[in-house]
């Protein structure tokens, strides 16, 4: 690879007087994904829009294969990139077929309509996403959880090389975030794509990312492998309660320490 | 509930079969009674021809105009309870439209004045609502509700200060009357081309329905469309106050009515309103000319009568399913 997927350079970020990054620095290849973990406000959503070209940084620069992210259109970027957003709100009836579809979008002529083939994208996306059966169902039924599998599918038709997901676990029972962040983890090793994610789970950060960047506020951050980064003292000192490490041979776990163990 | 029914195609069939059935029903009935068009003598051809046609296109154009402004209102505002005079537009219409007439201004026409007053609103509502920053539904919708409010009032002082002469002329347009509007078959073809252009950009209004962070992301500016979809609508609309009045309810009705004959797509759903706003008012006209005859009743009484139980039986059955 002569020119990287991602890369950036110096990069000053803030939301109002809030502090999200300064002179962040990192590249990203396809196979690579990279979470974001931090507490809450602390940006992670602003950094994820700024990487996605929908929020402007206040200094350095964001390049994809190359080419500096304000210089590509907006439609050829969208498929280099998609975000899957945190929150996704239906205004209108339609189908799931039809809300997965218009992922499509950018891959079209402005008067071209979907193919057959573009059909069974989004009828495939339902079905990876555990939708199987909800084409014709309207979006504005489904559940929470249902709902943010289908803003997933949408983003699976879409197809970009780089994915951004803001916390893709939200609302999710264990099995569905296993099972959304395989999919993820499937097109990142498989398919040479790459992918950014914030997290609230240290313990789902180790097993599906290979690169962690701790956000610790105030534009103080922590970049390197996730092994590396997750660490008890780092995670403690990240969410500003103690946080153990338990480890019983098979597998390893973050837990928040019990009140009692704290005072000991 | 299964939406977007695969037969949609049929439903299109459907709706042009009654634009048809509305258009020989409308040409047939009338002050002179029952005249058939492959019966009518020379008077009655000239009747049909001269009196009964061109009011009744003035009533398809009006319908499938309203119908169209209010689709792209509601993806607009990602509401479907929008309409296309939200934002204030048949308020500044109807001010112009009534300072006309209280002026007597004869070589001012009403509808051109009237086309004015919705121009002026369109600028106010953009000027005062892009200002500087992001485009938000909210801060859109705050400054079309104030503008409106605004002509509201002055539609007030105009009533209250206009003579008893004209009142009764200016109370029919504001509710929307279509016994003035006549066109030719030929204004048919500037809207069925501009219907066209719409309908061709319309997956970009699908992605657009999803938002603006969903459109940005999907590689759609949409600020800039957003803007585009808004001027459009004011213009359609603009027309459609200009040639008959404020009429209401077409506007919010039909295209609510339509996503859930044939779903909230808007390749199919804009061709459906834009067809079945066209029967509905050409319908009602037919009846607001007919059931009281020989006096005429404004349309607008007749749409808000249909619409306001219709609307909220779907309101009430909307409730039920979810």
């Amino acid at each position: 690879m002569d020119t990287p997927l991602l890369e950036v350079c110096e990069l000053n970020v803030s939301i109002g007087a809030t502090n999200v990054v300064e002179n962040l620095s990192l590249v990203l290849e396809p196979g690579q994904s990279l979470g974001l973990l931090g507490p809450n406000g602390v940006g992670k959503t602003t950094l994820l829009k700024t990487l996605a070209g929908v929020h402007d940084a206040d200094h350095g620069e964001i390049r994809i294969h190359g080419r500096e992210l304000n210089d590509w259109p907006r439609k050829l970027l969208a498929q280099q990139l998609g975000l899957l957003p945190q929150h996704t709100q239906y205004a209108f009836e339609a189908s799931c077929e039809e809300t997965a579809l218009i992922g499509r979008h950018p891959h079209l002529g402005a008067l071209a309509h979907e193919s057959a083939s573009d059909h069974e994208r989004a009828r495939q996306a339902l079905n990876d996403v555990g939708l199987k059966g909800f084409n014709s169902i309207s979006c504005i039924q489904l559940s929470g959880g249902e709902s943010r599998r289908l803003a997933l599918a949408t983003l699976l038709v879409q197809d970009p090389v780089l994915l951004l997901l803001d916390e893709p676990t939200n609302h999710l029972d264990p099995a569905h975030q296993i099972a959304v962040l395989d999919i993820v983890f499937d097109r990142v090793a498989h398919q040479r794509r790459a992918a950014i994610m914030a997290l609230h789970d240290a313990n789902l950060a180790s097993c599906y990312c290979s690169h962690v960047l701790l956000m610790f506020g105030n534009g103080v951050w922590s970049l390197g492998p996730a092994a590396d980064q997750l660490t008890e003292q780092n995670l403690s000192r990240l969410y500003g309660c103690r946080i153990r490490r338990l480890d019983d041979g098979r597998q390893q776990a973050f837990i928040v320490a019990a009140r009692a163990q704290d005072e000991a | 509930m299964i939406i977007a029914p695969r037969h949609w195609r049929w439903m299109l069939a459907g709706l042009v079969l009654l634009m048809m059935l509305a258009l020989l029903l409308a040409l047939a009935v009338g002050s002179s009674g029952w005249l058939w068009p492959w019966q009518a003598d020379e008077r009655g051809l000239r009747i049909l021809i001269e009196l009964r046609l061109p009011r009744a296109i003035a009533a398809l154009l009006v319908g499938s105009l309203l119908a169209t402004a209010g689709c792209l209102m509601q993806v607009l505002l990602r509401n479907p309870l929008a309409d296309p005079y939200i934002l204030g537009l048949s308020g500044g219409a109807s001010t112009f439209a009534l300072l006309a007439m209280m002026m007597g201004l004869s070589w001012l026409p009403v509808p051109l004045m009237a086309f004015l007053g919705a121009l002026l609103t369109t600028l106010i509502v953009f000027y005062l609502a892009s200002g500087r920053g992001a485009w938000t539904t909210t801060r859109v919708l705050l400054t079309g509700v104030v503008v409106a409010a605004g002509w509201g009032a002055l539609i007030s002082l105009i009533l209250a200060m206009g003579d008893d002469t004209s009142l009764r002329g200016m109370l029919f347009w504001l509710m929307g009357d279509l016994s003035h509007a006549r066109a030719s078959v030929w204004w048919l073809l500037p809207l069925l081309f501009g219907l066209a252009l719409i309908w061709l950009r319309s997956r970009m209004l699908n992605v657009l329905s999803a938002g603006p962070l969903q459109a940005e992301l999907l590689g759609e500016p949409s600020q800039r469309r957003f803007w585009e979809i808004y001027l459009v609508a004011s213009l359609l609309t603009g027309l459609a106050v200009a040639m008959a009045g404020a009429i209401g309810f077409v506007g919010l009705i039909v295209p609510h009515l339509m996503r859930l004959l044939v779903g909230s797509d808007h390749r199919r759903l804009l061709p459906a309103a834009a067809l079945f706003g066209a029967s509905f008012l050409l319908l009602a006209d037919t009846a607001a000319r007919t059931v009281l005859s020989p006096r005429q009743l404004p349309v607008g009484v007749l749409t808000a009568l249909i619409g306001v139980p219709l609307f909220l039986l779907l309101l009430r059955r909307a409730q039920g399913i979810r």
